[in-house]
């Protein structure tokens, strides 16, 4: 490996291909407009826009679906704003302030600085993934079995407590979807687990059908009658509506930074991501702002929380890519679509493969520039296709879902599949659980069966091997710390009412 | 707390429930093996006996706790008419390719709430239909049946 210089030199001319710049292009472009939808998150949106990467080449897709994945985090940015309804949940935080300033008619300016803002903090968030990735990748020597499964622990742990909610409904979606993952042939014995006969379970259940059903379908189901409620006024979006003031510049710069190193520091601890990022960041500029606006339109509560979240994304990506241990769920897809394609993302990636890791760094900063001389000139059409009524999104979102599968498989086995673990899904989301905890867990639990076997195996069965080491025993400490914290959380919160965010 | 079976209660008894069935099921169908050298079995029983166990600590939280959690009503109408329309596509596909089971799925889907007329229905159902032939078929160029025998 060479200097950070010359990997990311090696990585522009990977990412500067024209055929990876139009995928960059293409994924940012669809992510938006998926975005924009109410009801689609990143999940959906990678879910419904992976058969395409099945036509290209592993390092195209990748680029592809990196653009899908910041440019719905982005799109769900401008429905929160113009709407109050966040495109996706990690966008919740834009509705605070975004939306207030939208009513007093700064829609525009808030539209610019949010694109400046993601800008912002996407390029931090890839210098952090840029200079940790190798350290990581290199120290990743250090990890056994052990030492992965404490990380897959933490992560999982970690997930369930940010879930909003009951906390122990949190881990109960997690154990449910480590069960899932284990459905199908065994690795080391090929005892077929959990598949009742059915040939279509013999290699286990499959991911994309699982996201689609569980948080497609379901989303679809909930949101049909709901949705069409928002309305749009018409805004100011014209190019002068959208220049912030010089005061608003200034009072932007400060929060953006904070809010980038809050971003890049809890996109990289596995189980957070952009929502608690966000949150965090947001929770941060409040108590330092001396305004009296927050809530009332401060262009700081938008700044700060949308660099946060941008920057969460990109270092979302190091412990999925130097590890192969996705932080989110969302990372958990795109784990799963990297298998698919026949990449098993961990250190050697990085060692082994610098085109395609710096390759796909640099397009994430391309991507991310895109984004603002894309979203500039074009916030007028995201306004128009917020006006388009769901009762007519909504059949074309499902046709999507099913034709995405059938395709995806080719074995219409699939469809069923979307059928029941979207009646499942709709069902867990009424009684109030979280489906997100679930898919982190389906793809981490056999990963952990098998580092959980292996550490027992090569141990001769002694369970202390599972805290011998320094990094397992912090990881194990601060998963039962947080799962301490949570609990007496959940005691004490017990007569409060619950608020339930969308999935 | 009149009703017993709170929306609380009959999720922690669903928990409860797969926790327990799944346990029983690893534990009499696979291998458990010993720690020294674990069986396909030992890990689910592991996993199924957790949840068995949130499963109960979701029932006393349901039974101890004093204000349930509000959630929003089930979209019983939307939930039969996206379940009926899957369904549909997923029966007419293998007889009759992606035209009509595109068509089916996208005009009963229709009636999960709209309000569109007959016409309205038809229009967005061949609309849809439209791009998924192109997109599918002609853009991406997966070999599916169109129209079984036909295309």
């Amino acid at each position: 490996m060479g200097t950070i210089f010359d990997n990311a030199v090696l990585g522009l001319q990977v990412a500067l291909l024209p055929t990876n710049l139009m995928f960059c292009f293409l994924g940012v472009f669809l992510g938006t407009i998926l975005g924009v939808i109410p009801g689609i998150g990143v999940l959906v949106a990678i879910s419904l826009l992976f058969p395409i990467t099945f036509h290209v080449e592993p390092v195209a897709a990748l680029v592809l679906l990196g653009g899908i994945y910041y440019g719905t985090t982005y799109g769900g940015s401008t429905s929160a704003i113009l709407l109050n309804v966040p495109g996706t949940p990690s966008s919740a935080v834009a509705c605070l302030d975004g939306y207030p300033m939208a009513q007093k008619g700064r829609a525009g300016t808030a539209l610019f600085m949010t694109t400046v803002a993601s800008f912002f903090g996407g390029t931090v968030g890839i210098l952090a993934l840029m200079g940790f990735s190798p350290m990581i990748a290199a120290s990743a020597v250090r990890f056994g079995s052990a030492e992965y499964f404490a990380l897959m622990v933490l992560g999982l742990i970690a997930a369930s407590s940010i879930a909003s909610g009951s906390m122990l409904k949190g881990i109960a979606m997690v154990l449910i979807g480590i069960m899932m993952g284990l459905v199908g042939a065994d690795v080391y014995t090929g005892t077929l687990r959990f598949t009742f006969g059915h040939v279509a379970l013999f290699e286990g259940v499959s991911i994309i059908a699982l996201a689609m059903g569980i948080f497609g379908v379901s989303e679809i189901i909930h949101s049909v009658r709901s949705v069409k409620k928002a309305d749009t006024t018409n805004h100011d979006i014209s190019f002068k509506a959208m220049m912030p003031t010089r005061s608003e510049m200034r009072a932007s710069w400060m929060p953006m930074i904070r809010g980038s190193m809050i971003g890049s520091f809890f996109g990289a601890l596995p189980g957070t991501g952009g929502l608690i990022a966000s949150y965090m960041s947001y929770a941060t500029e409040k108590r330092i702002g001396k305004t009296e606006t927050f809530g009332k339109g401060a262009i700081q509560g938008v700044t700060g929380p949308e660099a946060a979240n941008n920057a969460a994304d990109q270092t979302a990506f190091i412990p999925t890519l130097t590890l192969g241990i996705p932080g989110s769920p969302t990372m958990a897809i795109i784990l799963g679509v990297l298998i698919i394609h026949g990449i098993e993302p961990g250190p050697m990636v990085v060692v082994n493969q610098p085109d395609l890791f710096w390759g796909l760094v640099m397009s994430f900063w391309v991507g991310n520039l895109m984004l603002l001389v894309l979203n500039i000139p074009m916030v007028g059409l995201w306004v128009r296709l917020l006006k388009v009524p769901f009762h007519l999104m909504y059949p074309a979102i499902l046709m999507f879902i099913v034709m995405g599968v059938l395709t995806t498989y080719n074995d219409e086995i699939q469809v069923w599949v979307v059928l029941l673990t979207g009646a499942f899904g709709y069902l867990l989301r009424f009684l109030g659980f979280q489906a997100a905890p679930l898919i982190l867990g389906f793809v981490l639990g056999p990963m952990m069966e098998e580092h959980f076997r292996r550490t027992l195996l090569l141990s001769g069965g002694d369970f202390t091997s599972f805290v011998s080491s320094g990094i397992s025993q912090v990881c194990l400490g601060v998963s039962a710390a947080l799962l301490l914290y949570g609990l007496v959380m959940t005691y004490r919160n017990r007569s409060k009412k619950s608020v339930q965010g969308p999935v | 707390m009149k009703n017993v079976l709170t929306r609380d209660m009959a999720s922690a008894l669903l928990i409860f429930c797969i926790g327990l069935a799944a346990t029983l099921y690893a534990w009499t169908h696979y291998k458990l093996g010993s720690f020294r050298a674990p069986g396909p079995g030992l890990f689910p029983v592991v996993i199924a006996g957790l949840l068995t166990l949130v499963g109960l600590g979701l029932t006393v939280q349901a039974l101890v706790q004093k204000v349930q959690t509000e959630k929003p009503d089930f979209e019983f109408r939307p939930f039969v008419v996206i379940m009926i329309a899957i369904i549909a596509f997923a029966m007419i596909f293998p007889v009759a390719g992606v035209l009509p089971a595109v068509l089916a799925l996208t005009f009963i889907s229709c009636f999960a709430d709209t309000p569109l007329d007959t016409k309205g229905k038809i229009a967005v159902s061949c609309v849809v239909a439209v791009i998924a032939v192109v997109l599918f078929r002609l853009i991406l160029g997966v070999r599916l049946p169109v129209l079984t025998g036909v295309w």
